[in-house]
């Protein structure tokens, strides 16, 4: 009976914390090349990252809102790119081409923009 | 066996406090801010507000001295007309409403197509819209220039009695801001007071929030979230479409979110005025809208018991802080 206990308690401990432990966002470390970053939406702000980013990695962003996105970037020479509609649970992906300044929107939510500065 | 039942038992309090939690928290997202923004460019100051307000007032801001900004947006129409078509655009082909001026503090984008980025910009078009206004801002800074009325005014806001067009902008942007909707009894029970709004406006509230899903783009305390979205109104007019790259389908016929606050009691409401009543709206969102390539991912058909809808409108009148108390002001003679 104790034995069943310990697991009930355990299967639980393990529920709430994949609740409660916030994701945060992280970096996928390779050998030497290229980096998956791993970017957050939540509502309509772009979560806090801690990566520095460099030219060719990529990032994957995940939108953890309740509504969609549809976030467009605007590169250093001005080309803009669109990552197409987002709904909540989807992740799209941007695969960086060059250092430099970069400004991340969405077309839907123009309070919704983050400035990302990519190393060479 | 016991522990097992102690178990499931703290669960389900776990469970329920969850639940109370989050309707704590989704009536502090209604709360109202403390203070008014404004940029560091433009500060809110008593003499620039009264300034603004002249301006406002003043039908010589237009060119044949027929219609001031408050013609459209009028202290007796909730800073609105009241019209579903305004004041000179009978002969456009796809004439929109007049918004309310009211809690454009906050706004992050203005007009209904987002095609300004702050009261400043906002504030001359109006003026320089041929079926507006109609006039140009070269000429207007001319003509206030010889309103001797204007002068002490002009150098109480900026220290000297020059006349630009920047001056105008940040005056009459500087008057808008400080056009607050008045606390309601919503925002009273939000701060506490359970019996401020009545049990029907409560349930109508859960409904906002939950089965119609409404607070999904009618956020925050001015019920909106400044964005853009196609709700599937049988209206040609592209909206933010028509200034956004083609390719960008979600925003064909889009529409910035206007806000809840103070509606009026019979409309019209919607970006086209082609509503005169609340049920309507409800039942055009309970239908989930035209189904094209660019209606919102947030339209989602829903039905409700007319107790549901009756709960929600009875919510929706809980928002109404009545009129400001602001009467016109004198004009500068000339």
């Amino acid at each position: 009976m104790n034995r069943q206990v310990t697991l009930w308690l355990m299967t639980i401990a393990c529920i709430m914390s994949t609740l409660i432990l916030p994701v945060a966002s992280a970096e996928q470390a390779g050998d030497s090349g290229p980096v998956v970053h791993n970017m957050s939406l939540t509502h309509h702000d772009f979560e806090d990252w801690s990566f520095t980013p460099s030219a060719n990695d990529t990032l994957a962003i995940t939108n953890k809102s309740d509504v969609a996105h549809s976030i467009y970037v605007t590169y250093p020479d001005g080309k803009v790119v669109n990552l197409g509609v987002q709904l909540p649970g989807e992740t799209v992906s941007l695969t960086i081409p060059a250092a430099g300044d970069y400004l991340l929107q969405c077309w839907i939510h123009p309070v919704t923009r983050a400035e990302m500065t990519v190393a060479p | 066996m016991k522990i097992r039942i102690l178990v499931m038992l703290a669960c389900t309090v776990f469970s329920v406090h969850a639940s109370l939690a989050d309707d704590t928290i989704k009536r502090s997202d209604y709360q109202r801010p403390e203070a008014i923004p404004a940029p560091d460019s433009n500060p809110l100051t008593i003499e620039k507000t009264t300034l603004g307000k002249a301006l406002f007032f003043d039908p010589r801001l237009s060119r044949d001295k027929g219609m001031s900004c408050a013609t459209c947006h009028s202290p007796d129409h909730r800073w609105s007309d009241g019209r579903v078509v305004p004041l000179g655009s009978e002969e456009l082909e796809q004439p929109r409403r007049t918004p309310t001026v009211m809690n454009s503090a906050w706004l992050k984008a203005l007009m209904w197509d987002g095609r300004a980025n702050s009261l400043e910009a906002q504030a001359v078009l109006p003026i320089t819209t041929p079926h507006e206004m109609n006039y140009n801002m070269d000429e207007l800074v001319q003509r206030l220039g010889e309103i001797k009325g204007y002068r002490p005014l002009f150098e109480s806001a900026y220290g000297d009695a020059e006349i630009t067009t920047q001056r105008i902008a940040m005056a009459l942007a500087t008057f808008q801001r400080t056009l607050v909707s008045n606390v309601s009894s919503f925002d009273r029970w939000v701060e506490g007071d359970d019996d401020a709004i009545s049990v029907s406006a409560q349930r109508g509230f859960q409904v906002f929030n939950n089965k119609a899903q409404c607070a999904a783009c009618h956020k925050s305390w001015r019920f909106t979230d400044d964005s853009f979205h196609d709700i599937g109104l049988d209206s040609p007019d592209l909206g933010r479409g028509n200034t956004i790259p083609i390719e960008v389908t979600i925003m064909q016929h889009a529409f910035k979110t206007p806000t809840l606050r103070d509606l009026p009691e019979n409309g019209p409401f919607m970006h086209d005025g082609s509503m005169t009543n609340l049920e309507q709206v409800i039942k055009h969102y309970e239908d989930g809208g035209l189904k094209r390539p660019s209606l919102s991912k947030e339209m989602s058909p829903f039905e409700l018991t007319e107790q549901q809808k009756a709960d929600l409108i009875a919510f929706l009148k809980t928002l109404n802080g009545g009129p400001l108390a602001l009467s016109p002001p004198e004009l500068p003679e000339e």
